[in-house]
């Protein structure tokens, strides 16, 4: 029970999400609010049922007036007729198997709102649509129409009596024993996104997508259960009825989440970020004892990495809650509330990757909030990758998933292993819910997207990937971008850096260049322009690197870093098309003002020009968007006697004189096209690299030495973890056979102890 | 010397190798042949590629999960498929063998591979009808238990959960094994006694082979003395298996090493542990057997329905019961209808009834056993053997 003290504390602090912020770190709001939510529940955990009163503003920022609102009622789902049962009974899903033919009763769940009015729209109702599949009997979607639009700009009141029904464990949502997961548990609105609602249908592997909103939540319950919730807990007024009333409130989020347990205990810990103190608040269950100080230690270490990498954690609180062993709830992320996965006996790191998991989708979901229905891969995909690089920099690059004296495995094996379980059904970029099953859905959008990204650090630099990460981050926080969005942040970040080449640019208002009444380039189109810069010097005598262009009027105002606005002369843009060399010489120009005046002697203004594509969209067409599978191999390695015709010497000092005609064969098995390096060592102890563009289906080497052949590796450097195959890209003429016998020696022992088991019978 | 079933059990097994080295080697032989094709084909795979040296500085199990992929192409389809001809192989020879090992601990006479086999052969369809009979009785009390254990776990999976409850899974288990090793224990009397049995003929002059004469007996043997055998036989199993699960883990620990032979010799001193346990078991229970029935009593155990006159096998008694080693009862009035070990203690079924005694000679009488003196003699008997 709180101190009399406190509960006045809290009392304050409840009311003043109005005047500032109390959530986060930030003195001013973070994103966009266009939901304001304020949720008094009544929790019944003894029957697994809520019932709640909801007050929803939503605030008309679309520019354009609206007349339809659509509800997720997400538990409503837990029903055998509804999109997410009959999906994860034909194909799979992701946290729930149902392919029995019957529907458990234990499972079935349910969310009904009983009451719907508006504030100066009068009682209004709800009828259920199903956007993606036109199932009748799906009801996790409902809509509702107004009597009149409500204009841009405006806000719009809704009050909603619900109740909550929720199911055995399923989907990471419902009971286990005495514990609750409230998740997608309240009518939450969809997004108006792109010109239109985006109001998806609950699917067997979609998660969400939702505007970020201000909670503020009151809980009522038995007061033997502990609660972690999202957001910074607001007071605890204990009822008289054997109840308490628990408050929350969060803000620059998505959604709320809530768990509880009589059989919590609590660790609590801190980390200092440069924003300010975030409380790490973990409520692991007392059936493993090791859990809370695991879950604290990795989460202050990865908040350290996350912080370093792509910027800071800005909420003032993560609560992790350790969910009950044998639900489906564990491992999943909500805003400033992820779940855990661990167990009594955890000798291996699942729990440290897990939790780190979780907490990096606070980042990847929760403030740069893609859109999980249609780019799981945005979400979980890129999660699993920044997953493996901090892991591997906490836990160990090649023992982050088991560190045992005996064996080891890494998290980017691990994706890997994933990716290649289901590696050319879909792409990563495949709507969350038209995957072929769930298992290609796992494999593609977590580990194929994973170990894409991976091969992208190894062909633009881990310092170019970190760059584009830290800029997708910073950028996109609390807005909701799209894949092509992220892609244009790596492309932006490798030709900053000189690992890409822009292959043509155009102005950010997209208008496309041919169509510009182009003046001072009135003979040339930009891409001419572009391919020849020569023919620009002598027309207008500017440096090489420059592009002159005249852009529409209206057109936005500058995009690119280092152009600065010029009033003489508006409308004219310049654009930088050298080599990565000049660029930031230019850039260090631009700073010591020599570039600015220059700017203006050429009669140069502010530029809106941006790259059409780059050297890196090859490989976004075959790894992102494509299906193609990758797989070069060493087919051959070959070295005889250029005089091959003399009869072969026996005396070792002749042998040494005899030249050699070393050839090695290079195989693409697959259909994706990347260029290869190829490693070659040779018996005289030197070795060399060369490349092939990978075009063709083979490619022949051949060089004559003293030495013969004694390796070829293509991607010595192990920098392509999306080659299918990396057994056949290499061949030695050093046969080992101790990985051979190490197995053999497991398999034989094996084999007799079961055997020997076996024979119990007799 | 001790009459302790376990210190006896040690003696005999100890005493006579070479049943337990023969299944050793064979249980060694079955798994190297079976998995020939494996070996052959995982060194095409990993052999000559530079992307197995995680395998050879450590042991890295995404490399094997690569492998394994490519093994999965392969003709196999997985590392468990040489398993499925392997395990049976052993299961053969492990049905061969027993009944040989039997009777040289019951006997307490050496018995080269040949004989063994041999008595293996002759005993094989009781022993397949022993097996079967256990499955029969043991499947259905074992499934009924497991599926209680099921049912008591998830509904203590209902309200505990963690170490607790895992405890409490275990102790339903152990539950299970003990049950398990008692009826294990039951049906190696029956195994025991059917060797014994088998030493007798029938009317028709064929050695008594029926299975279900032995039950009775076999029971009666059960339930003498329970505690302390079934004490012994837990106590063997338990020391088996463990022996063989913390040698394997340290031959697993040392897979990440650039060497094989820790892995591999740890890993067979488990294997070989863990038979050597079994067979310690077989031969702990023969002498309860024989602590339990003594020799002047095993001709009416079996409550044969024509008893075999006494007389025409007379002569072959005192050999018997001479020849018989020190720690049993060496005063026991011979068996009337046991042949001794030297004369035929592997009658031939063959279609002509012969109760009369095998005209080969006796072999001489020991005060005391020895070794040496078996072996010497045991082995001239080849003519009869082969
Ligand atoms: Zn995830």
């Amino acid at each position: 029970m709180p101190r009399p003290v406190h509960l006045a504390l809290l009392a304050l602090a409840s009311s003043l999400p109005a005047l500032c912020q109390t959530a986060t770190n930030s003195p001013t709001p973070l994103s966009t609010r266009v939901v304001a939510y304020s949720i008094e529940a009544n929790v019944d955990p003894d029957h697994h049922s809520l019932e709640a009163i909801e007050t929803l503003t939503y605030k008309n920022l679309t520019g354009q007036p609206l007349t339809t609102f659509p509800f997720h009622l997400y538990l409503n789902a837990f029903r055998p007729q509804s999109t997410v049962s009959t999906e994860t009974h034909f194909n799979g899903g992701i946290r729930d198997n149902i392919s029995d033919n019957d529907y458990p009763g234990e499972k079935l769940g349910s969310i009904e709102v009983t009451h719907l009015d508006a504030v100066g729209f009068g009682d209004l109702s709800l009828r259920f649509t199903a956007p993606d599949d036109g199932n009748a009997q799906d009801h996790t979607v409902a809509e509702v129409s107004l009597p009149r639009p409500l204009a841009p700009g405006d806000s719009i009141t809704f009050h909603l009596n619900f109740k909550d029904r929720f199911p055995l464990s399923v989907a990471r949502n419902g009971y286990k024993r005495d514990f609750l997961m409230g998740g997608q548990w309240f009518p939450k609105p969809g997004v108006f996104w792109h010109g239109a609602w985006n109001c998806h249908q609950y699917h067997a592997t979609t998660e969400f997508f939702s505007d970020f909103a201000t909670f503020n939540v009151h809980l009522t319950l038995p007061t033997r259960f502990v609660v972690g919730a999202s957001g910074v807990p607001t007071g605890d007024t204990v009822n008289s009825n054997r109840t308490h009333t628990l408050g929350f409130y969060a803000e620059d989020v998505g959604d709320f989440a809530f768990a509880l347990s009589p059989n919590f205990t609590v660790t609590d810990g801190t980390y200092l970020s440069s924003l300010g103190p975030v409380k790490i608040h973990v409520l692991a269950l007392k059936a493993h004892p090791q859990a809370g100080q695991r879950y604290l230690s990795i989460l202050q270490r990865t908040m350290e990495q996350f912080e370093e990498r792509y910027g800071p954690y800005p909420y003032k609180i993560i609560t992790v809650i350790d969910p009950e062993p044998g639900s489906e709830i564990g491992g999943m992320e909500y805003p400033t509330l992820i779940t855990g996965d661990t167990s009594w006996f955890e000798p291996t790191y699942i729990t440290e990757i897990t939790a780190e998991h979780e907490f990096g989708h606070q980042y990847w979901y929760g403030m740069v909030a893609t859109n999980e229905f249609e780019d799981a891969w945005l979400d979980e995909g890129i999660n699993s990758y920044t997953e493996a690089t901090v892991t591997g920099a906490l836990l160990g690059r090649k023992t982050s998933v088991l560190n045992f004296p005996w064996a080891n495995l890494s998290d980017a094996s691990l994706q890997r292993m994933q990716y290649l379980l289901a590696s050319d059904f879909d792409p990563v970029t495949r709507h969350a819910w038209q995957f072929r099953n769930e298992a290609s859905y796992g494999a593609i959008s977590y580990g194929k997207s994973a170990t894409l990204l991976a091969t992208l650090e190894g062909i633009v630099g881990t310092q170019t990937m970190n760059d584009a990460m830290r800029l997708w981050f910073t950028r996109y926080r609390f807005t909701h971008p799209t894949a092509e969005d992220f892609l244009r942040t790596i492309e932006e970040a490798a030709i900053q850096n000189g690992r890409a080449t822009a292959l043509g640019y155009t102005p950010t208002s997209g208008v496309p260049c041919t169509q510009l009444p182009l003046r001072e380039l009135s003979d040339l189109t930009i891409a001419k322009a572009l391919g020849d810069s020569s023919q620009l010097k002598r027309t207008f005598g500017v440096d090489q690197y420059h592009v002159i262009v005249e852009l529409p009027a209206g057109a936005h105002p500058p995009c690119l870093p280092f152009t600065q606005p010029n009033s003489d002369r508006p409308g004219i843009g310049v654009a930088h098309t050298g080599p990565p060399d000049d660029l930031r010489a230019l850039r260090q120009t631009m700073a010591s003002q020599q570039i600015s005046s220059a700017l203006k002697a050429f009669a140069v203004a502010p530029t809106t020009m941006t790259f059409t594509s780059t050297t890196l969209r090859a490989f976004f067409n075959q790894a992102v968007y494509g299906t193609q599978v990758l797989d070069y191999a060493v087919d051959s390695i070959d070295s005889s006697p250029v005089q091959w015709w003399l009869p072969a010497e026996s005396d070792l000092k002749a042998k040494d004189k005899t030249q050699y005609l070393d050839t090695v064969v290079l195989r693409r098995r697959g259909d994706f096209i990347l260029p290869v390096t190829v490693e070659v060592v040779f018996s005289d102890g030197s070795s060399l690299r060369d490349s092939w563009d990978g075009v063709d289906r083979w490619k022949k080497f051949a060089y004559t030495r003293s030495g013969r052949i004694v390796s070829a590796e293509i991607d010595p450097d192990h920098i392509v973890p999306l080659d299918s195959d990396v057994l056949n890209n290499s061949i030695t003429t050093a046969p080992n056979y101790l990985p051979t016998q190490k197995l053999a020696a497991i398999w034989v022992t094996l084999h007799q102890l079961a055997a020997q088991l076996a024979a119990w019978i007799v | 010397m001790p009459r302790s079933p376990i210190l006896r059990g040690l003696f005999l097994t100890l005493r006579h190798p070479r049943p337990l080295l023969w299944t050793y080697v064979v249980s060694l032989a079955a798994a190297w042949i079976a998995s020939a094709t494996l070996r052959a084909e995982f060194a095409q795979i990993t052999s000559t590629t530079l992307a197995a040296q995680p395998l050879i500085s450590g042991f890295d199990l995404a490399t094997i999960f690569e492998a394994g992929r490519r093994f999965s192409a392969g003709p196999h389809g997985s590392f468990a498929v040489p398993a499925r001809t392997g395990i049976p192989v052993y299961l053969l020879a492990f049905f061969l063998l027993v009944p040989g090992t039997l009777l040289t601990y019951l006997t307490n006479t050496p018995r080269r591979l040949g004989a063994l086999l041999q008595q293996g052969m002759q005993s094989f369809w009781s022993f397949v009808r022993i097996t079967l009979l256990t499955l029969l009785i043991a499947g259905p009390i074992l499934g009924a238990l497991s599926a209680a254990q099921g049912a008591v776990s998830s509904r203590i999976g209902e309200h505990i959960t963690g170490e607790p409850a895992f405890l409490l899974d275990l102790v339903g288990i152990v539950a299970i094994f003990v049950v398990a090793s008692l009826l294990r224990l039951y049906f190696d009397l029956v195994e025991i006694h059917t060797i014994d049995l088998a030493q007798t003929m029938r009317p028709s002059g064929k050695p008594d082979r029926r299975v279900r004469a032995t039950l009775a007996p076999a029971w009666r043997t059960f339930c003498t003395g329970l505690p302390a055998t079934a004490l012994t036989f837990l106590f063997l199993a338990v020391l088996g298996g463990l022996a063989a699960y913390l040698l394997s883990l340290s031959a697993l620990r040392h897979l990440a090493q650039p060497r094989v032979w820790p892995t591999a010799l740890l890993g067979q001193l488990g294997v070989f542990t863990l038979i050597f346990t079994r067979f310690w078991q077989r031969a702990a229970e023969t002498v309860h057997f024989r602590n339990v029935n003594p020799i002047l009593r095993r001709s009416r155990i079996y409550a044969p329905a024509n008893p075999i006159p006494r007389a025409s096998i007379e002569p072959e008694m005192t050999s018997y019961g001479s020849t018989f080693p020190g720690p049993f009862p060496v005063s026991d009035p011979p068996s009337p209808i046991l042949p001794g070990p030297n004369s035929n203690p592997l009658p031939e079924p063959g279609p002509t009834p012969d109760p009369l005694p095998n005209p080969e000679p006796i072999s001489p009488s020991l005060a005391s056993p020895d070794p040496g003196v078996f072996h010497h003699d045991v082995t001239p008997k080849k003519d009869l053997l082969n």
